[in-house]
Protein backbone atom coordinates (compact mmCIF):
# COMPACT_ATOMS: atom_id res chain seq x y z
CA UNK A 1 0.00 0.00 0.00
CA UNK A 2 1.58 3.21 -1.45
CA UNK A 3 1.27 6.61 0.55
CA UNK A 4 1.32 9.82 -0.63
CA UNK A 5 3.20 12.09 1.78
CA UNK A 6 0.04 14.66 2.54
CA UNK A 7 -2.58 11.60 2.27
CA UNK A 8 -0.22 9.83 4.99
CA UNK A 9 -0.53 13.03 7.21
CA UNK A 10 -4.18 13.47 7.08
CA UNK A 11 -4.86 9.70 7.21
CA UNK A 12 -2.26 8.59 9.78
CA UNK A 13 0.10 10.70 11.76
CA UNK A 14 -2.86 13.87 13.03
CA UNK A 15 -6.00 11.18 13.55
CA UNK A 16 -3.66 8.72 15.48
CA UNK A 17 -2.16 11.79 17.92
CA UNK A 18 -5.67 12.49 18.53
CA UNK A 19 -6.61 9.11 19.42
CA UNK A 20 -3.53 8.48 21.58
CA UNK A 21 -4.43 11.70 23.81
CA UNK A 22 -8.28 11.16 23.91
CA UNK A 23 -7.26 7.37 25.50
CA UNK A 24 -4.42 8.51 27.91
CA UNK A 25 -6.81 11.35 28.98
CA UNK A 26 -9.64 8.95 29.48
CA UNK A 27 -7.42 6.19 30.89
CA UNK A 28 -6.30 8.50 34.10
CA UNK A 29 -10.10 9.69 34.51
CA UNK A 30 -11.21 6.04 34.61
CA UNK A 31 -8.52 5.57 37.11
CA UNK A 32 -9.49 8.36 39.19
CA UNK A 33 -12.98 7.46 38.99
CA UNK A 34 -13.01 3.80 40.34
CA UNK A 35 -10.17 4.78 42.84
CA UNK A 36 -12.55 7.42 43.77
CA UNK A 37 -15.14 4.66 44.07
CA UNK A 38 -12.89 1.97 46.13
CA UNK A 39 -14.31 0.01 42.67
CA UNK A 40 -13.11 -3.90 43.01
CA UNK A 41 -14.22 -6.77 41.11
CA UNK A 42 -16.89 -7.93 43.47
CA UNK A 43 -18.28 -4.46 43.82
CA UNK A 44 -19.73 -5.61 39.84
CA UNK A 45 -22.40 -7.77 41.35
CA UNK A 46 -24.00 -4.81 43.40
CA UNK A 47 -26.65 -2.69 42.53
CA UNK A 48 -25.63 0.09 44.17
CA UNK A 49 -21.99 0.55 42.89
CA UNK A 50 -23.86 0.74 39.60
CA UNK A 51 -25.78 3.85 40.70
CA UNK A 52 -22.55 5.16 41.57
CA UNK A 53 -20.25 4.38 38.87
CA UNK A 54 -22.98 6.10 36.46
CA UNK A 55 -23.13 9.01 38.19
CA UNK A 56 -19.27 9.28 38.93
CA UNK A 57 -18.00 12.42 37.17
CA UNK A 58 -14.42 11.36 36.26
CA UNK A 59 -16.33 8.02 34.77
CA UNK A 60 -18.72 9.81 32.72
CA UNK A 61 -15.89 11.90 31.46
CA UNK A 62 -13.68 8.66 31.05
CA UNK A 63 -16.52 7.03 29.01
CA UNK A 64 -16.53 10.21 26.38
CA UNK A 65 -12.92 10.27 25.81
CA UNK A 66 -13.27 6.82 25.60
CA UNK A 67 -15.88 6.72 22.50
CA UNK A 68 -13.89 10.00 20.95
CA UNK A 69 -10.82 7.98 20.83
CA UNK A 70 -12.38 4.91 19.47
CA UNK A 71 -14.06 6.82 16.92
CA UNK A 72 -10.79 8.64 15.48
CA UNK A 73 -9.29 5.27 15.51
CA UNK A 74 -11.72 3.19 13.84
CA UNK A 75 -10.99 5.78 10.77
CA UNK A 76 -7.54 5.28 11.28
CA UNK A 77 -7.44 1.80 11.50
CA UNK A 78 -9.65 1.55 7.98
CA UNK A 79 -7.57 3.99 6.01
CA UNK A 80 -3.90 1.72 6.96
CA UNK A 81 -2.65 -1.68 8.17
CA UNK A 82 -4.22 -2.37 11.24
CA UNK A 83 -0.84 -3.92 12.52
CA UNK A 84 1.47 -0.79 11.52
CA UNK A 85 -1.73 2.00 13.09
CA UNK A 86 -2.22 -0.22 16.27
CA UNK A 87 1.36 -0.79 17.34
CA UNK A 88 1.95 3.29 16.86
CA UNK A 89 -1.00 3.08 18.77
CA UNK A 90 0.20 1.43 21.71
CA UNK A 91 4.20 2.16 21.57
CA UNK A 92 3.21 6.30 22.20
CA UNK A 93 -0.04 4.86 24.62
CA UNK A 94 2.72 2.88 27.00
CA UNK A 95 4.91 6.16 26.99
CA UNK A 96 2.59 8.50 27.70
CA UNK A 97 0.60 6.57 30.83
CA UNK A 98 4.10 6.23 31.69
CA UNK A 99 4.74 9.73 32.00
CA UNK A 100 1.37 10.50 33.33
CA UNK A 101 1.82 8.02 36.29
CA UNK A 102 4.87 9.88 37.26
CA UNK A 103 3.34 13.38 37.15
CA UNK A 104 -0.73 13.18 37.92
CA UNK A 105 -0.23 10.03 39.71
CA UNK A 106 3.26 10.78 41.55
CA UNK A 107 4.33 6.99 41.22
CA UNK A 108 7.46 5.75 42.29
CA UNK A 109 9.27 3.38 40.31
CA UNK A 110 12.24 0.71 41.00
CA UNK A 111 14.83 0.37 37.93
CA UNK A 112 13.65 -2.74 36.99
CA UNK A 113 9.72 -1.22 36.11
CA UNK A 114 11.97 1.35 34.47
CA UNK A 115 13.62 -1.46 32.54
CA UNK A 116 10.36 -3.30 31.97
CA UNK A 117 8.37 -0.47 30.74
CA UNK A 118 11.25 0.28 28.07
CA UNK A 119 10.89 -3.69 26.67
CA UNK A 120 7.71 -3.27 26.31
CA UNK A 121 7.68 -0.05 24.65
CA UNK A 122 10.89 -1.25 22.68
CA UNK A 123 9.39 -4.41 21.44
CA UNK A 124 6.29 -2.65 20.41
CA UNK A 125 7.77 -0.30 18.19
CA UNK A 126 10.01 -3.37 17.02
CA UNK A 127 6.96 -5.08 15.89
CA UNK A 128 5.89 -2.66 14.39
CA UNK A 129 8.41 -0.95 12.35
CA UNK A 130 8.22 -0.38 8.79
CA UNK A 131 11.12 -3.37 7.96
CA UNK A 132 8.59 -5.28 9.90
CA UNK A 133 6.02 -5.00 7.45
CA UNK A 134 8.87 -4.46 4.89
CA UNK A 135 7.77 -1.09 3.85
CA UNK A 136 9.71 1.47 1.83
CA UNK A 137 10.07 4.91 3.52
CA UNK A 138 7.51 6.41 0.87
CA UNK A 139 5.09 4.23 2.26
CA UNK A 140 5.38 4.88 5.67
CA UNK B 1 5.49 -19.78 46.78
CA UNK B 2 3.15 -18.39 44.19
CA UNK B 3 1.60 -15.41 44.38
CA UNK B 4 -2.34 -16.04 43.70
CA UNK B 5 -3.19 -12.70 43.36
CA UNK B 6 -0.01 -11.72 41.17
CA UNK B 7 -1.40 -14.73 38.71
CA UNK B 8 -4.56 -13.88 39.09
CA UNK B 9 -4.39 -10.04 38.04
CA UNK B 10 -1.81 -11.41 35.49
CA UNK B 11 -4.29 -13.83 33.54
CA UNK B 12 -7.14 -10.67 34.05
CA UNK B 13 -5.54 -8.39 31.96
CA UNK B 14 -4.42 -11.14 29.33
CA UNK B 15 -8.10 -11.81 29.17
CA UNK B 16 -8.88 -8.48 28.80
CA UNK B 17 -6.28 -7.79 26.03
CA UNK B 18 -6.89 -10.29 23.76
CA UNK B 19 -10.91 -9.66 24.13
CA UNK B 20 -10.18 -6.00 23.44
CA UNK B 21 -7.96 -6.85 20.54
CA UNK B 22 -11.16 -9.69 19.31
CA UNK B 23 -13.39 -6.29 19.40
CA UNK B 24 -11.07 -4.14 17.48
CA UNK B 25 -10.52 -6.86 14.93
CA UNK B 26 -14.60 -6.66 14.32
CA UNK B 27 -14.56 -3.07 14.35
CA UNK B 28 -11.66 -2.79 11.37
CA UNK B 29 -14.21 -5.61 9.85
CA UNK B 30 -17.15 -3.48 10.43
CA UNK B 31 -15.78 0.05 8.86
CA UNK B 32 -13.82 -1.23 6.10
CA UNK B 33 -17.10 -0.92 4.10
CA UNK B 34 -17.81 2.58 5.13
CA UNK B 35 -14.55 3.89 4.31
CA UNK B 36 -13.96 2.13 0.93
CA UNK B 37 -13.83 4.70 -2.29
CA UNK B 38 -16.67 5.03 -4.26
CA UNK B 39 -16.84 3.43 -7.52
CA UNK B 40 -18.54 5.23 -10.51
CA UNK B 41 -20.85 6.97 -8.45
CA UNK B 42 -22.22 3.86 -6.45
CA UNK B 43 -23.79 4.75 -2.99
CA UNK B 44 -23.55 2.12 -0.54
CA UNK B 45 -27.65 1.77 0.24
CA UNK B 46 -29.12 1.95 3.42
CA UNK B 47 -29.51 -2.18 3.31
CA UNK B 48 -25.56 -2.26 2.79
CA UNK B 49 -25.02 0.35 6.09
CA UNK B 50 -26.75 -2.35 8.22
CA UNK B 51 -24.48 -4.97 8.61
CA UNK B 52 -21.73 -2.73 9.28
CA UNK B 53 -23.18 -0.71 11.74
CA UNK B 54 -24.43 -4.23 13.87
CA UNK B 55 -21.46 -4.84 13.67
CA UNK B 56 -19.76 -1.72 15.10
CA UNK B 57 -22.14 -1.40 17.62
CA UNK B 58 -21.30 -5.15 18.78
CA UNK B 59 -17.38 -4.21 18.39
CA UNK B 60 -18.49 -0.48 20.95
CA UNK B 61 -20.65 -3.32 22.96
CA UNK B 62 -17.28 -5.47 24.09
CA UNK B 63 -14.57 -2.31 24.15
CA UNK B 64 -17.74 -1.05 26.77
CA UNK B 65 -17.77 -3.90 28.98
CA UNK B 66 -13.43 -4.66 28.64
CA UNK B 67 -13.16 -0.89 29.47
CA UNK B 68 -15.41 -1.02 32.51
CA UNK B 69 -13.39 -4.29 33.87
CA UNK B 70 -10.09 -2.72 33.26
CA UNK B 71 -10.97 0.35 34.89
CA UNK B 72 -11.56 -1.24 37.73
CA UNK B 73 -7.87 -3.29 37.69
CA UNK B 74 -6.60 0.37 36.74
CA UNK B 75 -8.04 2.23 40.15
CA UNK B 76 -6.44 -0.31 42.69
CA UNK B 77 -3.14 -1.17 41.15
CA UNK B 78 -0.71 1.09 39.62
CA UNK B 79 -1.40 2.97 36.21
CA UNK B 80 1.84 2.83 34.30
CA UNK B 81 2.56 -1.09 35.03
CA UNK B 82 -1.50 -2.15 34.31
CA UNK B 83 -1.44 0.15 31.21
CA UNK B 84 1.79 -1.21 30.21
CA UNK B 85 0.69 -4.81 30.74
CA UNK B 86 -2.60 -4.51 28.70
CA UNK B 87 -1.22 -2.35 26.13
CA UNK B 88 1.83 -4.91 25.41
CA UNK B 89 -0.26 -7.86 25.39
CA UNK B 90 -2.54 -5.92 22.91
CA UNK B 91 0.00 -5.54 20.91
CA UNK B 92 1.79 -9.47 21.32
CA UNK B 93 -2.53 -10.46 20.47
CA UNK B 94 -2.84 -7.90 17.24
CA UNK B 95 0.16 -9.46 15.92
CA UNK B 96 -1.31 -12.83 15.79
CA UNK B 97 -5.24 -11.73 14.84
CA UNK B 98 -3.70 -9.51 12.41
CA UNK B 99 -2.21 -13.34 10.89
CA UNK B 100 -5.12 -15.08 11.32
CA UNK B 101 -7.88 -12.57 10.28
CA UNK B 102 -6.06 -10.35 7.78
CA UNK B 103 -3.39 -12.62 6.16
CA UNK B 104 -0.49 -10.32 7.45
CA UNK B 105 2.87 -11.47 7.69
CA UNK B 106 4.93 -12.39 11.12
CA UNK B 107 8.57 -11.47 10.62
CA UNK B 108 11.67 -11.93 12.57
CA UNK B 109 11.57 -8.48 13.79
CA UNK B 110 8.03 -8.84 14.84
CA UNK B 111 9.12 -12.01 16.61
CA UNK B 112 11.53 -10.66 18.86
CA UNK B 113 9.50 -7.57 19.47
CA UNK B 114 7.23 -9.94 20.93
CA UNK B 115 10.02 -11.79 23.22
CA UNK B 116 11.02 -8.26 24.10
CA UNK B 117 7.27 -7.23 24.94
CA UNK B 118 6.63 -10.53 26.98
CA UNK B 119 10.15 -9.82 28.96
CA UNK B 120 9.11 -6.40 29.41
CA UNK B 121 5.84 -7.60 30.78
CA UNK B 122 7.74 -10.24 33.44
CA UNK B 123 10.27 -7.59 34.60
CA UNK B 124 7.32 -5.09 35.72
CA UNK B 125 4.98 -8.40 37.28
Amino acid sequence: MIFHKKQRIWSLWIPITFGILTYCIGDVLLKMGNYELGSTLLSIFQSDFWVLFVSNIPIIAAFAFVIASKLIMGYVYAKNPFGLTQGLFLSISVVIAFIFSFSIFNELFTFIDVLGICAISLGIILVYTSKSYNLSREEV
Amino acid sequence: MFDFGLILYLISILGLAIVHTIGEVIYKKGTMPLTKKKQNSESLGFQKLIFPMIVIGFSFGISLIIKIIYGIFLGSNPFSSTTALFLGAIAIFSIILGKIFFQEQISSYQLVGIILIATGIVLVI
